[in-house]
């Protein structure tokens, strides 16, 4: 297969590319749900095919094809060639790139047990184990599901790159909805879309679920008919999924390159130019964190895997680029270019997005907060179209009264503008409390959609406007 | 592949010792994506997605691939999985005869690089000369789709389909407006209307009005409507009713407003009409509401299982959805021009599209959404500005009921396969319940 890459980018630079790049992938996903109430299924998918892009006169082309399907690769470089010419009868500026050396080598991601050498019976078995422990009198849905992800990824390009890398993700969630005469009440672990973890099927099966999720059932059973919190001003703590999921859609989506350079100069500039949060939010892209469900060894343009700061005490210090990026703000690319698949071109994504830990414990955190609100989960979240105000809402919240977590309230909300939410933080929880969240990430047409790590420890956010749905 | 041949391939591949079900889709796409700085094609050719379907203990069990080498065994592999089950009648769909429908366009299949130029440029154009940045994309796509099973089910059609989205903005920042339009053929896309229309909400956007939360009209364009009746299809397939997470319960009974009539028609080339649903089952007008009142749910082979129901033909891509869906949805349209609608608002705002609007809540249909993309504020009859970032919450029964407005003329939004043809709706009492300032 590599040779194959390698004579397609042999051609096109014959064909008078000045960048080309050829890569393969080879994704299997096994998605396996069990439910009551509802039927359960099992997809087991594979998708292999080969991808060339190509700079000809300063202009891309792109073309891909199944590893199948009659074409050889000189094919495929030539529909990329005639791509490329064609845009490049437009007469629009140029794109630079940064050509700076590629990587070379072979990451794998570690692995115990690969999840596709596991046979189905035992995936069952511990699906069936979480659907014994969510059963009860008044569980009107119960529903549990597993999804592994291994690619396998072989990328050349004329910049010296030759990387071969096997990822491997595994995820799983369960959730149960209780009905009571006093009202209804559904409840998610890890979360509602549960949680993505680096690694095989180990990082699922280790997790004790029957400990976990029964007594949830009770907790579910006493949350209904609860009267929602009432609307008002709260100090608001947020952690784990929750603030995994704010951060990903109002911090890290703005810090993607090409999402910042297709705003207007003004917001680019008030952006640059102006604080974004207070001093105690400091957040790095590590896309080589040992244990990030992002994290690889080369991006999908042979950049090797490597730390940036992304913002600084409140102020932006970095953005994720890719090759083609990059190069507009006059840096380098720091490998944040991955494309999902063989029939689409990288884009710059989310890698690990780790929230700097603060210096005081989860304890002392809640001790500053005398009316309040705590949310770990997020059932969803909405955006406006430039991610410039958010609405969050959850499964359940716990209120907060002179320092210490009370009582259960159920669907909480908050509503905020993304630019005074992260201006009212006032402390984030120490490393003691750090843990990283792994979660699925869409972008792109068509869509493209990832596992992203989310580093975070619980934070406090003053006057918050909340209340319950 | 034409898909007689793709239909002889799979139907080869079927076995003899288990219930199984094939779907396969083959075809070719071309991309474009543009601003008024950049321009790039992408060509995806050959592209194959195959579906085994095989039920292990009752239980649907799926394998997808992308290789039509690898066929047979992946078909070995379903079968030696497959067993364990006790239906009482097959998940599967027997042989049925469909209408040869003309949903191909030679012309659109072998487009190039060249004739999509040929539609981007006068977006371009329209860009610059109105001192507006554009970021868009184009795409056409042919396909071939062929579904066999064991039960004797055996259909295969193939169509094209040609669609753009761009979103037009002032360089302020303050103005947008997105335009889409999409075709079976590329000749019979408009992307100019629409285009047009993007930039009109742009330059009527030089004001901005911050909304406070509270009760307004919503004058929701075509296809903004057609997000609603997406979402409120949801609560119409049989597995929602099985689990009763919808409220549309009860066939004949009255849920919406008397101006409310929607129908499922996979025939009506007005949409993207398709011949037989993912299963095999022949394509046919559904009625779900006539007047608010609930006449069918939507079935498929699979769902009818332990029920007294018949599968409607609105079985979904296996492996893109487990459940039915009405994908071929018309709302009848009224008689209002959407000027008429403007000018009789008092305090509302023109909604052009929603930003992922989502139920929040299916068993009542709770929802809600991100207005943007070229929402407007109405006072007295008058656009007096743009709407910042807003929310939109509410209960979709009750919006359907409070539609005082239709319009006249439907416009259709989709993909290959699927199609949602709506007029602009005005909706009378929509909550607002935040907004940007």
């Amino acid at each position: 297969m590599k040779q194959i890459l390698l004579d397609g980018i042999a051609g096109a630079e014959e064909k008078g590319a000045s960048y080309a790049e050829a890569r393969f992938s080879d994704v299997q996903q096994q998605k396996i749900a069990k439910g009551a109430g509802h039927m359960s299924h099992c997809l087991n998918a594979r998708q292999q095919g080969i991808a060339v892009r190509v700079l000809v006169d300063g202009h891309w082309g792109f073309a891909a094809t199944p590893l199948e399907g009659g074409k050889n690769v000189d094919q495929v470089v030539q529909q990329a060639i005639d791509a490329a010419r064609h845009a490049a009868s437009y007469q629009l500026p140029p794109v630079t790139i940064d050509v700076n050396p590629g990587g070379k080598g072979v990451y794998v991601t570690p692995v115990q047990r690969d999840p596709f050498a596991v046979s189905l019976e035992e995936k069952e078995h511990l699906l069936q184990e979480a659907d014994a422990a969510m059963q009860g009198e008044s569980v009107v849905m119960r529903q549990g599901w597993l999804d592994f992800r291994r690619e396998k990824k072989l990328l050349v390009s004329n910049l010296g790159v030759d990387t071969d890398q096997t990822l491997y993700q595994s995820a799983a969630g369960f959730s149960f909805t209780v009905r009571t005469e006093r009202g209804t009440q559904t409840l998610s672990w890890p979360g509602p879309r549960g949680r993505w973890f680096s690694g095989g099927f180990e990082s699922v099966s280790g997790l004790d679920l029957p400990a976990v999720l029964r007594p949830m059932i009770g907790e579910a059973q006493a949350l209904c008919g609860v009267t929602p919190c009432q609307r008002g001003i709260y100090d608001v703590v947020l952690a784990g999924d929750a603030l995994a999921m704010v951060i990903r859609e109002t911090l890290g989506h703005v810090l993607e390159m090409d999402n910042y350079l297709n705003l207007p100069p003004a917001t680019r500039a008030s952006l640059r130019e102006s604080p974004q949060a207070t001093p105690c939010v400091n957040i790095m892209s590590n896309p080589a964190f040992i244990g990030g469900v992002g994290t690889y060894g080369y991006d999908d343009e042979g950049v090797v895997a490597r730390e940036t700061q992304l913002m600084k005490e409140g102020v932006l210090t970095g953005f994720l680029s890719g090759r083609e990026t990059a190069p507009k703000t006059g840096v380098a690319s720091n490998g944040s270019a991955r494309a999902v698949g063989w029939d689409v071109p990288p884009l710059v994504r989310i890698s690990n997005l780790l929230l700097k830990p603060g210096y005081v414990s989860r304890k002392d955190l809640l001790g500053q907060v005398e009316r309040g609100l705590y949310i770990d989960t997020a059932e969803s979240i909405s955006l406006d179209s430039l991610r410039s105000s958010f609405r969050l809402v959850s499964e359940r919240g716990r209120l907060i009264y002179n320092g210490r977590l009370t009582s259960s309230v159920p669907y909480p909300e908050i509503e905020a503008s993304s630019q005074d939410f992260w201006h009212a933080c006032t402390a984030v929880a120490g490393a003691d409390d750090w843990e990283i969240w792994g979660v699925e990430d869409e972008k792109g047409a068509p869509l493209q959609v990832l596992p992203v790590g989310i580093g975070v420890s619980p934070a406090l956010f003053r006057r918050i406007k909340a209340g319950g749905l | 592949m034409k898909s007689t041949e793709l239909l002889r391939k799979i139907k080869r591949a079927l076995p003899d010792n288990c219930d199984m079900e094939i779907v396969a889709m083959a075809g070719k796409e071309l991309r474009a994506r543009f601003t008024g700085k950049s321009l790039q094609f992408q060509h995806v050719s050959d592209s194959c997605s195959i579906c085994i379907r095989v039920w292990r203990n009752n239980q649907p069990l799926a394998f997808t691939l992308n290789c039509l080498s690898d066929l047979n065994g992946a078909v070995s592999r379903a079968s030696d999985l497959a067993g364990g089950n006790d239906f009482t009648q097959t998940p599967l769909a027997a042989k049925a005869g469909y209408k040869k429908m003309d949903i191909w366009d030679e012309e659109t299949a072998e487009a190039g690089p060249e004739t999509l130029q040929q539609h981007i440029e006068p977006l371009l154009e329209l860009a610059s000369n109105t001192g507006t940045d554009v970021v868009g994309r184009f795409s056409v796509q042919s396909s071939s789709l062929a579904v066999v099973n064991t039960a004797g089910a055996s259909a295969c059609c193939e169509a094209t389909w040609a669609g753009f989205r761009a979103l037009f903005q002032t360089r302020d920042n303050r103005g947008s407006g997105l335009a889409v339009a999409n075709a079976r053929s590329l000749a019979d896309l408009d992307s100019l209307s629409p285009a047009l229309e993007a930039v009109a909400r742009c330059q009527a956007s030089t004001e901005l009005r911050s909304l406070n939360p509270g009760s307004y009209t919503v004058i929701f364009e075509q296809p903004a409507t057609a997000q609603l009746v997406n979402l409120l299809a949801q609560g119409l397939n049989g597995q929602a009713v099985t689990a009763s997470k919808t409220p549309f319960l009860r066939v004949g009974e009255k849920y919406l407003g008397d101006n409310i009539s929607l129908w499922d028609d996979g025939l009506d080339p007005r949409g993207m009409a398709m011949p037989f649903d993912f299963q095999g089952v022949p394509k046919r007008r559904i009625n779900l509401f006539r007047e608010g009142v609930l006449q069918n749910h939507v079935w498929d082979h699979v769902t009818v299982m332990g029920t007294e129901m018949e599968s409607t033909g609105h079985a979904s891509h296996p492996e893109q959805s487990l459940w039915p869906h009405p994908a071929h949805l018309f709302l009848e349209p009224g008689n209002a021009m959407l000027d008429d609608m403007i000018v009789s608002t008092k305090r509302g705002i023109l909604v052009s599209r929603l930003y992922k609007p989502r139920v929040l809540d299916p068993s009542v249909m709770l929802i809600d959404g991100r207005i943007g993309w070229g929402a407007l504020a109405i006072e007295d009859g008058i656009i007096v500005g743009a709407v910042p970032g807003a929310e939109l919450t509410g209960n979709l029964v009750d919006w359907f009921n409070q539609v005082d407005m239709l319009g006249d003329s439907t416009r259709v939004d989709g993909n290959i396969w699927s199609a949602t043809v709506t007029p602009a709706a005005r909706i009378d009492g929509v909550e607002l319940t935040g907004s940007e300032s």
